[in-house]
């Protein structure tokens, strides 16, 4: 345990001074060059300036390979980036793409290029589409959202806390896994925020917009 | 080893390899593990490299403050007596030196690349970091090995250096080639993209949607580069004109056209899911056209007025164009079942890449036999290797799917008279005129390669062909914009045409009644430039351009105009204009009009933005029409004469001389006063500017008066010392003056397209400031690149000045033959200026006086002096390939755009035709929330 922790500290340390070093050579440098420059004449600060991008290049050049050998801790924020990563899927990108069109026609249609009737003709085949690519998204993540649950399940009782309520109350398996569909007759309405009136998910415990606690329905809210 | 300034220099360049190879191995290896370490190594790999860059550029700056006369580079370039600025001016000056200017932006473009990219794209990070170190490399290579910047002469350091041509030390020529640069090397952050979306298959809008602003900032950058271009010409080279189709200027504008396409065509991919494989091919043929651009300027292949001496340069980028189109195309190969919403199956992808192979061979034989003589006309082929393959691939491909019933998932289009179509129009007409272009820009060597033939393409052909498909160009801009993406009905399309044809109707009418009048006369008759009914074709329709182009500009004007009183109406109904603070319209409209426009979502923005640079292109535009009212005068003047131009009258007061360090200057002041009005407009100086270091070629400094309506422009030719009389050439350039207005308006409206998102979650005005600052700190990286000192790198001798032309048949039989004196490159007789010719000049003047027709004193010119003595290809047998051949492609693809068309339509009565109910259900709910959260 205090091995992670020095490790830790260690690369807390490692980051503050490769950000130190990312504002202070430049700093240095230019200060240098402005120095020699006053007092010697141009082609000196121009040396100057040159040594300081040299210094540079070794920082960079000794940062990458020390990165490579895994040695330097990687920037915060990177690996959950990179676990937020996922191939492009075909669904996804066609429901973009009636997305873009959907707005467009509003466009058009609110600066009145086109008229009520074909604007509403128009929208609705859209709509249409764009709902049945939904629907078909949600039926293909169903089985893997069903196993989710399942994982998420079986770790709570591990870690022995009371998973008897946890059906409607189990986190999401993936950021962007859509709402339950309404398909059973006890999985609970939406909850509104007491302060700025925003939907939102049923097991949620907070409003995702201003932030304000939320009335939670049972006692025993986890997690 | 690295005893030497210079040979450390040199390892500096040599490093600058190293450390690029290093880092597009460990970006390949980040892109096929997927490891983010390995990642996070490549991007520090890649600020190194940038870093090492800059070291080695401030290393030759230090060389020239320093005169360090041991490098052959520095001791051409400068010599002890410059000022600081020239020195760094001079920096870029010669060929080596632009080079080392092209990587060092390229690595401006990098670090800025990779620091925008941040935790953003983890999947094509690898290989665009993997791409801009490969053109890193060439470059490198080139220097090292062809052009090094740091070489010593073998003689050793001298005591002083050459100095820099006097005619390279002004304002537009240091701020024109920056700007352009930067366009040009902005073109290579797209293409990155556009390989990395290849290499990981994830072809669909992402890699648009992510390179979106930096194509709109390299395009940006062309356009400023090219009017300063133009601006450079119009005020250093006395001739009165801003574009010469010059081979070199031809090769930025093609990228220009190119990347125009481009912005439009994605938008169709972006809406329709259509033309997968064009995007990805005319980002590619983009980037190939720069290093092209770069190619043609350098390698001394087409002599031109921007040419060097001929080097072994021009091979190294054959290769490199070589080796990118072959790497490109065959991931466009690879990935074809993708770009074709096919399933991948392997069976597919073996078929397209054998296909696609098979087919750009079988097109080959005849690059083959070019390449044994000549450079190649790398891009012709490029599109017609291009159609073949595609077509070889599609044919395969038919029977495949056929045979394993597979279907496309590609999808259809609304309708002809919708928004698609017409940037389909726009592709394949901007790509029609950047064919054109291009053949006649290569032509030289076609001609010289297939028939042996030296020819010249000299202005007047290209003033002649252009004018029709600029105007096609010009009414497909405002059709468009009236057109929506989806099928609008005949009594919307009735209402969205009637004020644009209204106004442009009674342009037409005011047009003929007035226009005589006030000196733009809607017909004007010029020359033809072949004889016989295709001559007489042109010449009818170039003698109606004018009116045309001043109908199409009202079109168009009111076009754009409707659009944003359409905005603004439909936000006064919904009440969105109340957002804006009342105080920003009382202080002039501009401010309220540019915070509504900041604030739109960003959909709409580009949207609006669009519509601005259009603004700006029908500006410049009406500009480019006023030439068909030029006026020449020439005179030659004793002290109190006068003279008059259409409606100025100059009256000669006096010359003068004045002496500065390095020059003597010779002014000529007269005074101006307009005709119309009685009043005086003041005084104008021409001058000759006589430098001591080259005391053979004055340079000729233009005095302009300039207005609205026209620009008055006057040179001065030669003054007698005893008697004061002086020669002058006078022009009044109509509407010149909104060209330069026009790119500022595009320049405003590219902005306004790249502005960055707010987050909504950030209060207004801190999120206001971040991006303003953001765009503000681009836009002056940007301008002080711009007006860093960069002369362009031509030392050869630009004679500038003026030629006596005694009467219009003159001019014409001047304008239709080229100076052979070999100095001056391909100029046509009436604007070289260079003195060794007049003895020719004046044999033809005489034949002129005998009464000898043109044909005949053409004929005896060409006897002398070959066909390449002619400003035009004769229009004779197969050198009538030099407008047959793209206009058998533009036929051709016009058919096959057809046959496109056909093939996507949405069969008509299918079930989605009659309107579902509008039931609500909680998808709906969803799609308001996640329309919301659109921003694309």
């Amino acid at each position: 345990m205090s091995e992670l922790d020095e490790r830790a500290r260690a690369d807390e340390m490692e980051r503050a001074l490769a950000r130190t070093t990312a504002w202070a050579i430049p700093a240095a440098t230019g200060l240098a060059t402005v120095t020699v420059g006053i007092l010697f004449g141009v082609g000196p600060a121009i040396l100057v300036l040159a040594s300081g991008a040299f210094i540079g290049v070794i920082g960079f050049l000794w940062a990458s390979l020390r990165t490579l050998g895994g040695d330097a801790p990687l920037p915060e924020g990177l690996v959950t980036a990179g676990s937020a990563r996922h191939t492009v899927s075909g669904a996804e990108e066609r429901k973009r793409r009636t997305l873009r069109a959907l707005k467009d026609l509003e466009h058009e249609h609110s600066i009145g290029k086109i008229d009520d009737a074909d604007y509403e003709m128009i929208s609705a085949r859209y709509r249409e589409t764009a709902k049945s690519i939904l629907r078909e998204m949600d039926f293909q993540i169903e089985p893997l959202r069903a196993k989710a649950e399942e994982i998420a399940r079986a770790h709570l009782a591990k870690k022995c806390l009371d998973a008897a309520g946890g059906e409607g109350h189990v986190e999401k398996a993936s950021p962007d896994a859509p709402e339950p569909a309404p398909v059973a007759s006890k999985v609970p309405s939406r909850l509104a925020c007491p302060s700025c009136a925003t939907s939102n998910e049923p097991d949620a415990t907070f409003c995702k917009k201003c932030g304000a606690r939320l009335g939670v329905e049972s006692s025993d809210a986890n997690i | 080893m690295a005893s030497t300034f210079p040979l450390f220099c040199t390892l500096l360049l040599l490093g600058v390899m190293v450390a690029a190879s290093y880092t597009f191995a460990i970006s390949l290896a980040a892109g096929s593990t997927g490891r983010l370490r390995t990642l996070q190594a490549a991007r520090f790999g890649a600020y190194g490299t940038v870093a090492l860059i800059a070291t080695a550029v401030l290393c030759l700056a230090y060389a020239f403050v320093s005169h360090d006369f041991r490098l052959r580079y520095v001791a051409h370039y400068s010599d002890r007596s410059m000022p600081l600025a020239y020195l760094l001016t001079a920096l870029w000056g010669g060929q080596d030196g632009s080079l080392l200017w092209w990587l060092f932006l390229l690595s401006l473009y990098i670090g800025a690349c990779v620091f925008w990219l941040g935790k953003k794209f983890l999947e094509l990070q690898p290989y665009i970091i993997a791409t801009l170190m490969a053109v890193v490399i060439f470059f490198c290579v080139l220097m090292a090995f062809a052009a090094n910047p740091f070489s010593t002469s073998v003689a050793g350091g001298r005591m002083d250096g050459e100095g820099l041509n006097p005619l390279l030390q002004n304002y537009w020529m240091i701020i024109h080639p920056p700007a352009l640069y930067t366009g040009f090397v902005g073109c290579t952050v797209p293409f990155a993209f556009a390989v990395a979306a290849l290499v990981t298959g994830r072809l669909d809008t992402e890699w648009i949607v992510a390179s979106r602003r930096w194509m709109l900032f390299a395009w940006m950058f062309l356009g400023i580069g090219n009017t300063l271009g133009m601006r450079w010409a119009y005020e250093e080279l006395g001739w009165g004109g801003y574009w010469a189709w010059d081979p070199v200027e031809n090769a930025a504008f093609m990228p220009f056209l190119v990347a125009s396409a481009f912005v439009h065509s994605v938008m169709i991919q972006e809406r329709r899911g259509l033309l997968k494989v064009w995007n990805v091919f005319l980002v590619s043929l983009t980037f190939l056209m720069t290093i092209f651009g770069t190619f043609l300027t350098r390698s001394g292949a087409i002599a031109s007025v921007h040419s060097f001496a001929q080097s072994s340069i021009g091979t190294y980028f054959v290769w490199f164009i070589f080796f990118a189109a072959a790497v490109t195309a065959s991931l466009i190969f690879y990935r074809w079942p993708e770009l074709r919403d096919l399933p991948p199956s392997p069976q597919l992808r073996k078929a397209a890449v054998g296909a696609g192979w098979v087919g750009l061979i079988g097109g080959g034989p005849a690059a083959a036999y070019i390449s044994n003589h000549l450079p190649m006309p790398i891009v012709t082929f490029a599109l017609i290797e291009g159609a073949v393959a595609w077509v070889a691939i599609e044919l395969v491909y038919r029977r495949l799917t056929a045979k394993l019933k597979i279907t496309s998932a590609a999808p259809r289009i609304e309708s002809i008279w919708s928004r698609e179509f017409t940037f389909l129009l726009n592709n394949y007409a901007l790509l029609g005129f950047m064919l054109f272009v291009c053949v006649a820009t290569t032509f030289p060597m076609i001609s010289e390669a297939f028939w042996n033939e030296k020819v010249t393409v000299g202005p007047p052909y290209y003033n002649a062909w252009v004018q029709p498909i600029g105007l096609v160009i010009f009414a497909l801009m405002g059709i468009g914009t009236l057109l929506g993406w989806k099928k609008t009905s005949p009594q919307l399309l009735r209402r969205a045409f009637f004020w644009p044809l209204a106004i442009t109707a009674a342009t037409i009418a005011m047009h003929f009644a007035f226009g005589a009048k006030i000196g733009f006369a809607p017909i004007v008759w010029g020359d033809p430039i072949y004889a016989g009914s295709l001559g007489q074709g042109l010449r009818a329709f170039n003698a109606i351009t004018p009116m045309l182009g001043i109908a199409l500009f009202a079109f168009n004007i009111t076009i754009v105009v409707q659009e944003f009183v359409m905005l603004f109406r439909a936000r006064a109904k919904s009440g969105a204009d109340k957002e804006v603070p009342s105080i920003l319209w009382y202080a002039g409209l501009l401010p309220g009009f540019a915070y509504t426009m900041v604030t739109l979502p960003a959909p709409s923005r580009r949207r609006y933005g669009g519509y601005i640079v259009h603004f700006g292109i029908l500006l410049m535009f009406l500009g480019f029409t006023g030439k068909s009212w030029t006026i020449d005068r020439e005179a030659s003047l004793a002290p109190h004469q006068t003279m008059q131009a259409d409606h100025y009258q100059l009256e000669y007061i006096g010359s003068r001389m004045e002496v500065d360090l390095n020059k003597r200057m010779i002014f000529a002041d007269l005074k101006v006063t307009d005709l119309r009005t009685g009043r005086s407009l003041g005084t104008v100086s021409p001058a000759k500017f006589i430098y001591k270091k080259q005391p053979d070629s004055a340079t000729t400094e233009v005095a302009q008066l300039n207005s609205f309506r026209d620009d008055l422009y006057v040179v001065v030719g030669s003054v007698n010392p005893q008697t004061k009389n002086a020669s002058f050439q006078v022009h009044v350039n109509p509407l010149v003056g909104w060209i330069w207005f026009g790119c500022l308006i595009l320049v405003l409206g590219s902005v306004l397209c790249m502005w960055p998102q707010f987050e909504p979650e950030e209060s207004r005005s801190w999120a206001f400031a971040r991006s303003g600052a953001a765009i503000a700190a681009s836009v002056t990286i940007g301008i002080v690149l711009a007006m860093m000192p960069v002369p362009a790198f031509a030392q050869s001798q630009m004679a500038t000045g003026t030629v006596h032309i005694r009467s219009d048949r003159e001019r014409d039989i001047f304008k239709s033959l080229r100076c052979m004196c070999g100095g001056c490159e391909r100029l046509p007789l009436t604007d070289c200026a260079c003195g060794d010719f007049e003895s020719e000049r004046a044999e033809i003047r005489r034949q002129i006086d005998e009464g000898l027709s043109k044909d005949v004193i053409l004929a005896s010119y060409v006897k002398k002096y070959g066909t390449d003595g002619l400003t035009v290809p004769p229009n004779t047998g197969a050198l009538r390939a030099i407008y047959l051949f793209p206009l058998t492609a533009i036929v051709a693809g016009g058919v096959g755009l057809g046959f496109m068309l056909h093939r996507w339509r949405r069969p008509t009565g299918g079930p989605t035709a009659d309107a579902p109910q509008a039931k609500r259900d909680e998808y709906d709910t969803r799609l308001d929330e996640e329309l919301k959260d659109l921003d694309e």
